[in-house]
């Protein structure tokens, strides 16, 4: 055999090699990291794990007002990262006239704490935060997932704004546009998109969930407005360090999105009808990452099924405003990991998938009537492919 | 030691501790110029154009705070890039603050806006 001969010999060994590794590869464990870090930041991972599911007590910081002692507390199922059975308040004040919307954060909102630390309640005999008069509306929140969602942290701005159609020039019906956090920066995180950055979303969850107070959301949460009484939260500021808010940052942004399931032939079938009834237009089945100094972050897709745009989602699911958000919008709900999910839409308030189609609304009305026309076996393999995700 | 020179030993010390007592009293009223300068970005969600004062809405995430400023006489306001008086200063604006840091309300030393984002759709 001349060299040659050698050469595309052992080029086409490793080709089948590859191609069966690939085949063989092991999927990711479940609230495991991202392919491709480096040492040091699968270090980081590790403690900020740690980091994530610490549960503090008053005497770390806790409270005075909060909803979980511990990140992992509400995300939990079934690992941590993963979704919770908690469902928490917010609130607003939106004027219907004017469109004026008021997170109402100097009277205690968005979030409205359900749990009080026992100083607190031996202070002012309150069990919870108590709703502002001025709310004229309050919202039910749900746990989600946050799996993978350091993938969605690094799209770019510029692939969001290039999804948005807020005039409905296409004429499809659908008109998705991206919510502004009070600086003017597009947002992406949370069911209204307030939130520009997944740090950000952290370190505030800290504050309003744990009270734990922090470098990046240095001050606690009034009650209802009026500040904390003296005495019932003796910890000093900030009640987590600068290191270990980065640790929690990093275990968040490095968690691996769940692996896509094999598709069966009926989901196969599920994804062709999910395409044929337009649900991809709000559920953009990927986004591509931009440049990051992480690599495993950078210029991947990330099948999110989201476009992270607003869409007006009808009456009867709207709740509270938020940013430019109004009661009836709401950033599309990736679908990535929904299969984890045992309630579903911002609330919780769907117990099956199919209950959460059918109460699409407003831009999605006439994908729900496509849905409504299915035939049982077409519904069953949507679903099957949903569940694959 | 001379009565003058015991004189001038006094006179000293009362200069020293004068000194003290007027480096204590500085720090314990925070003049202006002690203070750090700081910076913010956010929403004007009210304006008390008789106190001269406004509310902005910033924070992290969904923690978020209303930051109270006061705009005295020497404060400079820039709307569209054009200076301008407090008058005419809008509720949500997105403005960039500089101010002193201390107790609330904080004295701002310039408001300028910054382009508001497209919200073409708004509902």
């Amino acid at each position: 055999m001349n060299r040659a001969a050698a050469g595309w010999t052992v080029a086409a060994g490793l080709a089948v090699f590859g191609l069966v590794a690939a085949a063989c590869a092991p999927r990711h464990e479940l609230g495991g990291p991202l392919d491709g870090l480096k040492p040091d930041e699968l270090e980081r991972f590790d403690a900020g794990r740690t980091v994530f599911e610490r549960a503090f007590a008053p005497e770390t910081g806790l409270g005075p007002l909060f909803n979980a002692d511990s990140c992992a507390e509400c995300h939990e199922d079934p690992v941590a990262g993963g979704v919770g059975d908690e469902v928490e308040v917010h609130v607003a004040a939106f004027d219907p006239a004017t469109g004026a919307c008021d997170p109402l954060a100097g009277r205690g909102g968005p979030v409205i704490q359900q749990m009080v630390t026992p100083a607190l309640k031996a202070a002012l005999g309150i069990d919870s935060e108590p709703i502002p008069a001025a709310a004229s509306a309050r919202a039910h929140r749900s746990t989600p997932a946050i799996l993978g969602f350091g993938l969605i942290d690094a799209v770019p701005d510029t692939a969001i704004e290039a999804l948005a159609d807020p005039d409905d020039r296409d004429g499809d019906g659908i008109s998705g546009r991206p919510n502004h956090f009070f600086d003017g920066r597009i947002g992406r995180f949370g069911r209204k998109a307030l939130v520009p950055t997944l740090r950000e979303f952290s370190a505030g969850a800290f504050v309003i969930e744990q009270g734990i107070t922090n470098p990046d959301a240095p001050t606690e949460e009034t009650i209802g407005g009026d500040p904390i009484p003296a005495g019932v939260d003796p910890v000093a500021e900030p009640e987590l360090t600068a290191e270990s808010l980065s640790r929690a940052d990093d275990f968040v942004r490095f968690l691996a999105p769940p692996d896509r399931q094999p598709l069966s032939h009926e989901a196969k079938a599920g994804r062709a009808i999910f395409e044929s009834m337009q649900c991809q237009r709000c559920h953009v089945p990927f986004l591509t990452t931009g440049d990051s100094p992480v690599k495993a972050l950078r210029y991947r897709k990330v099948y999110a099924y989201t476009d992270l745009l607003l869409h007006d989602m009808g009456p009867a699911l709207a709740d509270i405003c938020l940013g430019d958000a109004s009661p009836s919008e709401f950033r599309t709900a990736p679908l990535m990991g929904i299969r984890l999910a045992t309630t579903f839409l911002h609330d919780g308030r769907a117990t099956t998938l199919e209950e959460a189609i059918r109460l699409h609304d407003g831009e999605a009305s006439r994908s729900r009537a496509r849905f409504a026309a299915l035939t049982a076996e077409q519904r069953q393999s949507l679903l099957a492919f949903l569940r694959s995700l | 030691m001379s009565q003058h020179e015991r004189a001038a030993q006094l006179a000293k010390v009362g200069l020293a501790a004068f000194l003290v007592i007027a480096v204590h009293a500085g720090a314990a009223t925070g003049t202006p110029d002690d203070l750090e300068l700081k910076q913010t970005t956010g929403t004007v969600s009210a304006i008390e154009t008789d106190a001269r004062q406004i509310s902005v809405i910033t924070g992290c995430g969904h923690a978020l705070r209303v930051m109270v400023f006061h705009a005295d006489a020497a404060c400079r306001i820039e709307i569209d890039g054009v200076v301008a008086p407090l008058t005419s200063l809008r509720r949500g604006r997105i403005v960039t603050v500089r101010y002193r840091s201390g107790p609330e309300p904080y004295i701002a030393e310039s408001i300028a806006t910054i382009p508001s984002p497209d919200v073409r759709g708004r509902r």
